[in-house]
């Protein structure tokens, strides 16, 4: 086992003009994911339901307001500076997006030149693992002289994987890697992430709203709605055979060309202050939108509850 | 009869870098017909934006018509006064722009900008414009308007700004409504709700719809007619079924094969597209501009490309059309 989270939560609070904190936002409740060795996870939802959080602190870019997050059986945020250096070095982090995560002033050489030299890696060697890397991402070699302003988005992501597969990491977190890529240039990339994922010793999370994403490169999914995990399974399974009415809900939803296109849907009425944030632990979170909810799924919290084997679901019709 | 004609239109944007005008539409025909759902797809940087704006006229300082017409009911839009235009502008045709966050006035709130539009092209009191805006707002599902009314568009969540959108963009009863990717900021299960409730309208009101979009699954599910571009110029129209089910152009064919499909139990990406769309200054004249990345090209894709005709409401644009069947 690789990574392990025991009930992680995450609140964000603000300061008022006495600093005082305010009642907070619950970005995530109780995460409990185990990641073993060469997994690939996806963490699938929509706007705001802390899928973002959740990879900065496997990265430990955000402590976790409570719970422990194990790597090797060690709470990362026990380590002394000397051992979080070390879990650094070995995890990676993808910016979601190729446009602001570079240092505009830097050349791409100096860019990839930066975590090698924060990695202490020797002189001689440094121009080695450039070259190579930057065959392994399809860049050229003159590439490496260039400002990113000159580099389309798809060139650029190409440039954040460099970067972030540079000192050989063993964990990396993608956060929206292809989002903001056109059609041709989405598909180019993804076949960079299997091939990345072939070739080194790796185990990725990649977040994505995009339900294809997930189902093309990840083997685990887990569905996150308003910071809490509403369904967890093997991707195959999740996607053949998904339980949570969320997650059918978001299956559903996803333009594809194999649709029936005669259906005409009715549009769903919206309340007006949408209020996303809001989490009422008395009872389900999905409720107002749920078109499958029976009595009880507004008189109890629904707890996670694992259906079959690995495949876990926190719906009150499976309880 | 067709509502709306783009004629050969051209428009070139100059270029410092090179001492010339580029053309970012080049030869662009297409025609709209009442009541019709008509998609435009493409990847970024192909045009799709320009083209939507400049059939209400709305050209960047730097771009220049070299040629052709824009014919609305008859009427050349490109030929009008900036007051005639403005009296077709959401009005008549109305656009509903890509980003909901930039496109609504953040000083105003939803009821002033509503009604700014009601009145600008109706003689109405104000209070008759308001409780129009009210009916429109229950018009696109908005529960409880009355809260959203006095809102200023950054305390509203993404899905409920584009929807006050669509209520200005049919707040005049157009004829034509352009949307350019009104979908694209949000997530799956909102944009299926608003694309549902742009059909739903389309019913109940009867306009026509240019749909602006990237993503092949929401022009496959929304439109009637589809135009590809790439370029600037455009690659292959048609009906949707026909296009997007059996592509002649090997452009098309490269966007549907991007997609990861579905082959037994696993999603798998069968080909792609190599390599990157060339940048606005860089669009080449007179060759076919898909040449670099195609796999299927041969010696005649060095000459001048125009779009042909194959069927009777099928256009493409390729020497070697469905080469790769």
């Amino acid at each position: 086992m690789l990574f392990q989270t025991e009930n992680i939560c995450k609140t964000f609070y603000k300061r008022n003009f006495f600093r005082l904190k305010d009642s907070g936002l619950e970005a995530l409740r109780d995460i409990n994911i185990s990641i073993q060795d060469r997994d690939i996870i996806g963490i699938v939802g929509e706007t705001g339901s802390g899928k973002s959080t959740l990879g900065r602190i496997f990265v430990g870019l955000e402590n976790p307001s409570k719970g422990l997050l194990l790597y090797n059986n060690k709470n990362i945020f026990d380590l002394n500076k000397k051992e979080f250096r070390e879990f650094q070095r070995s995890t990676s982090f993808i910016f979601q997006d190729p446009y602001s995560s570079f240092n505009p002033k830097m050349k791409v050489l100096d860019i990839l030149l930066e975590p090698l030299i924060l990695g202490g890696i020797e002189r001689d060697k440094r121009r080695n693992i450039i070259d190579e890397i930057v065959e392994d991402v399809g860049l050229k070699s003159d590439d490496l002289g260039k400002f990113p302003y000159q580099f389309s988005g798809g060139q650029r992501q190409r440039i954040a994987i460099a970067r972030s597969l540079i000192l050989k990491p063993k964990f990396l977190v993608a956060d929206e890697p292809v989002s903001s890529l056109d059609l041709s240039i989405k598909a180019q990339i993804l076949k960079l992430f299997e091939g990345i994922y072939r070739k080194n010793d790796l185990t990725m999370i990649i977040i994505s709203h995009d339900l294809s994403i997930i189902e093309y490169l990840c083997n685990k999914s887990v569905v996150l709605y308003k910071g809490l995990i509403m369904e967890e399974a093997f991707t195959e399974k999740l996607f053949s055979n998904p339980l949570h009415p969320y997650t059918k809900l978001l299956i559903e939803s996803a333009p594809t060309l194999y649709s029936n296109r005669a259906e005409d849907i009715e549009s769903e009425v919206v309340e007006s202050p949408l209020d996303l944030n809001k989490t009422i632990l008395r009872l389900c979170p999905f409720l107002e939108r749920c078109k499958l909810k029976l009595d009880k799924c507004g008189e109890s919290f629904p707890e996670i509850i694992e259906v079959e084997t690995n495949h876990k679901v926190r719906c009150h019709r499976y309880g | 009869m067709a509502l709306l004609d783009v004629e050969n239109l051209t428009l070139g944007f100059y270029s410092e870098k090179n001492k010339k005008w580029s053309k970012v539409l080049n030869d662009i025909n297409f025609s709209l017909n009442k009541n019709e759902f008509l998609g435009i797809v493409g990847e970024s940087g192909s045009g799709k934006t320009i083209l939507a704006n400049s059939i209400l006229n709305l050209i960047p300082k730097q771009g220049k018509i070299i040629s052709g017409s824009v014919l609305f009911k008859d009427k050349d839009i490109l030929k009008f006064s900036e007051d005639q235009v403005r009296k077709v502008r959401g009005k008549d045709i109305a656009i509903i722009f890509q980003d909901p966050m930039s496109s609504l006035h953040p000083l105003l709130t939803v009821k002033d900008q509503i009604v700014e539009t009601l009145q600008a092209h109706r003689l109405i009191k104000k209070s008759d414009a308001v409780e129009i805006a009210m009916n429109l707002l229950k018009d696109v599902k908005i529960d409880r308007p009355e809260l959203v009314l006095n809102k200023y568009p950054f305390m509203l969540s993404g899905g409920i700004r584009q929807r006050v959108m669509i209520a200005i963009a049919i707040s005049c009863a157009p004829e034509i409504v352009i949307a350019d990717e009104p979908t694209t900021a949000l997530d799956v299960t909102v944009q299926k709700d608003i694309l549902a409730l742009i059909k739903g309208f389309k019913k109940n009101l009867s306009f026509s719809f240019i749909l602006v979009s990237h993503d092949l699954g929401v022009i496959w599910e929304n439109t009637d007619r589809v135009v590809v571009m790439y370029c600037g110029r455009i690659m292959e129209s048609g009906r949707t079924e026909d296009v997007l089910r059996n592509p002649l152009h090997p452009y098309t064919f490269g966007l549907l094969s991007s997609i990861p499909r579905r082959t037994g139990n696993k999603l798998e990406i069968l080909k792609g597209i190599r390599g990157n769309i060339p940048s606005l200054h860089d669009f080449p004249e007179n060759i076919c501009p898909f040449l670099p990345r195609c796999d299927f090209a041969t010696e005649k894709c060095n000459g001048p490309i125009f779009l042909e005709r194959v069927d009777k409401d099928r256009t493409v644009a390729c020497f070697n059309k469905g080469a790769f069947i």
